[in-house]
């Protein structure tokens, strides 16, 4: 996996990945090493690059709801309702009330899970294993409740344009409440077990820190903007789906365990989110309207010639879908902006003058996932 | 964005903005290439349009294109530019020296449709390996089933009408 | 051993004593002692210790992680990861293969002591799966590497998955290593 190679200059370049041992997917980086001091990143991605867009502007509308799953497997219901928002939009469907309650179920279900995974993975790179399997065995719960839901664990396909394909049933939502209260327990324990870790706390104070201003300068969105200090969460900035109806704050950055903006803050900003979610949960399952899910739609879907750019917070940021449509059943462009292929290109200008073992910590920090990049 | 337009036409007196106005969804700009960055550094910097939103690369049937979405902070508005490229010749000024973020967009760019970005410092492949051929977003794209000693043919032959491939 | 209700004479007496007392040390020692081929004693090793390498690609690689997690644990048919390839004697293929990593999965085959198994995990390291309309993503990584055991689903569960080792194992199980094959003309 690592390739050394020394330079006429007693500076080294180190090959690290595709093979990665963390879990963010295929990812490589070449590093130009001074000892253990980092002179400079180059992220070499495109090993997962599986030609989505190009398989948008193949397939019809409906069909290419499976394909937004693999753009993100790890929050794959956010990128369903959102590429079913911007197509709602091209052609001016209005979406029922249940419906857009249910989206807002399943995306923050499926945002606790996406952040459990990180701050599990987070910890298992700084090199404990065990917070991981804790992260793993809650995450479990509510794939159940994914399946119990839709029929699928990881890439549900649990949106269809107009509506969702399936309504809650009363027992769902009650065994639901009982798994957030277990997750919030688990919280608790996870807090005394890694948050407030003395070691954890100074693997990743101080490293890599991010301010506002080269935050916004580098594109970067969602969970790592705000842990840099901006109160901005297109939840509630740009309303969709009636999140306006719902009360909770935004978590941003507070630095309290070093600087603001560094790695701990953007730990602790997802975890402030899962709290944020299950309030958000809660108050959904307990005004959920009843009526339809789903909205009369023609056979064919053919929107009307024009474009859209949508943008939805997903777990990793700002989930944007350009689509072009020429007035046919296939889109003409769709092209899908993501937070992790924002966040790449930050990892050369803060990754310089870390050391190696701080790299790794930083780059689990930012929450890439190498399909996100790729696509 | 309207109004937008027009001031820009009077800001800009050389350059040709034309404002597009489509059955659906958003509205967009076209700019002239040679006023590409100019223009967008007066909406970051005059118009406080401070995010780049997305940067993203497409095609119609005459022309490349390059597409900026910028939004204002402030004032909650979105823009959407455009410049049209020739085909043969797609050059247009980067933007990177406003958003270092948006180099990473325009390798992307470059990679899967050919638009060249001048002033670029590292403009190489991003998603395909260094020596692919072709640049696999434009329509008339043909999809290899050969890449170095990897033989990629279908096992059965693929239904969809617009796939092309080489025989 | 047949039983007997009671006994006559005292030589008879003496027999059944021995009896009981090989009955006895025979009880003890079967739960030590195991008569088997050289061959079925190897494979019941190498079964049990399938040691995969911590690799995954694509979707399927969070359903691997979580088959290795506390509900699935494939820890328990003493399948554990290690993360160089020179220690393994698995590669399970988890995702979409593209044209740009092909070509390194093969380097980290090659690098993978003999014997060694590939479980192919999903639609898309099977043969493309949905990706088959992509220009960029190889369409089975049977083209570049020998396949033991493929795992169909999109992605596959960790039941599934679990499954897929238990069928490999029957077939390390199944194998004769010292046994010359029988070279055809």
């Amino acid at each position: 996996m690592y390739e050394l190679e020394k330079n006429n200059d007693n500076t080294m370049t180190l090959n690290m990945g595709p093979h990665h041992p963390s879990t963010h997917g295929v990812l490589r980086f070449i590093l130009e090493m001074d000892g253990e001091i980092i002179l400079s990143v180059k992220p070499d991605v495109g090993y997962l690059h599986r030609s989505i867009e190009k398989i948008g502007e193949r397939v019809t509308y409906p069909a290419f709801m499976p394909y937004t799953d693999r753009v993100d497997y790890v929050a794959a219901a956010n990128c369903n309702v959102g590429y079913a928002l911007a197509v709602e939009k091209l052609m001016g469907i209005e979406t029922p009330e249940r419906a857009q309650y249910l989206r807002v179920i399943v995306s923050e279900l499926n945002r606790i899970i996406s952040h459990l995974l990180m701050t599990g993975v987070l910890a298992m790179d700084l090199g404990a294993y065990t917070p991981f399997l804790h992260a793993v065995r809650e995450r479990e719960k509510i794939n159940d409740i994914f399946e119990i839901l839709c029929g699928a664990r990881l890439t549900y396909n649990l949106a269809t344009i107009g509506g969702m394909p399936f309504d809650i049933k009363e027992t769902t939502i009650r065994k639901c409440l009982e798994i957030l209260e277990g997750l919030k327990k688990f919280l608790k324990e996870f807090d005394d077990l890694v948050t407030n870790n003395a070691i954890f706390i100074s693997r990743l104070a101080n490293i890599g820190v991010i301010d506002k201003e080269t935050a916004k300068a580098f594109m970067l969105s969602g969970p790592n903007l705000r842990a840099a200090g901006a109160h901005w969460d297109l939840r509630k900035n740009e309303t969709y789906f009636l999140y306006d109806r719902f009360k909770f704050d935004i978590a941003v950055g507070s630095g309290k365990a070093g600087t603001l903006g560094d790695s701990y803050d953007r730990f602790s900003v997802r975890m402030k989110e899962i709290e944020t979610s299950i309030s958000i949960l809660e108050q959904a399952f307990k005004s959920l309207p009843s009526g339809e899910v789903q909205a009369k739609l023609p056979k064919t879907l053919k929107p009307p010639k024009g474009e859209v750019y949508v943008r939805t917070e997903s777990a990793r940021g700002e989930l944007g879908y350009y689509i072009i449509s020429d007035g046919t059943a296939k889109a003409s462009r769709i092209k899908i902006r993501t937070g992790s292929f924002a966040a790449i290109s930050i990892l050369d200008k803060i990754g310089r003058g870390l050391m190696l073992s701080d790299l790794v910590a930083f780059m689990a920090s930012l929450d890439l996932i190498a399909p996100e990049i790729d696509r | 964005m309207e109004t937008l337009h027009t001031r820009l036409q009077e800001k800009f007196p050389n350059a040709q903005v034309t404002f597009a106005n489509l059955e659906a969804g958003d509205h967009y700009i076209i700019v002239d290439t040679a006023h590409l960055h100019s223009i967008i550094s007066y909406l970051k910097i005059d118009e406080h349009y401070t995010i780049l939103m997305c940067l993203s690369g497409a095609e119609d049937s005459e022309f490349l294109q390059s597409v900026y979405h910028l939004f204002s902070e402030s004032s909650r508005k979105k823009v959407t530019l455009k410049v049209r490229l020739p085909k043969d010749n797609p050059e247009v000024e980067t933007i990177g020296d406003l958003w270092p973020g948006a180099y990473f967009f325009e390798r992307e760019a470059y990679d899967l449709f050919g638009i060249i970005y001048k002033n670029h410092p590292d403009l190489r492949r991003i998603m395909l390996p260094e020596d692919w051929i072709g640049h696999p977003l434009r329509k008339n794209y043909i999809d290899p089933i050969q890449y170095q000693d990897i033989n990629n043919e279908r096992a059965y032959p693929c239904d969809v009408p617009n796939v092309t491939e080489k025989k | 051993m047949e039983k007997r209700d009671h006994i006559e004479t005292r030589e008879e007496y003496r027999t059944k004593e021995n009896e009981v007392q090989e009955w006895s040390a025979y009880q003890k020692l079967s739960d030590n002692v195991l008569f088997t081929s050289l061959d079925k004693i190897l494979n019941l090793g190498r079964a049990n210790s399938l040691w995969y390498l911590l690799f995954g690609t694509a979707c399927c690689a969070i359903e691997l992680m979580q088959t290795g997690g506390p509900r699935a644990d494939l820890d328990r048919f003493g399948s554990v990861f290690r993360p160089t390839p020179r220690q393994c004697d698995l590669i399970i293929i988890a995702g979409t293969v593209t044209l740009k990593m092909a070509s390194r999965i093969k380097i980290l085959y090659d690098q993978m002591p003999e014997p060694k198994y590939v479980i192919s995990m999903g639609s898309c390291a099977n043969c493309g799966g949905l990706f088959d309309l992509g220009y960029s993503v190889l369409r089975g990584i049977d083209k570049v590497i020998p396949v033991d055991v493929y795992v169909p689903g999109c992605p596959p569960r960790p039941e599934a998955l679990t499954e897929g080792l238990l069928v490999l194992q029957q077939k390390v199980k199944n194998e004769k290593f010292l046994v010359k094959e029988k070279k055809s003309i």
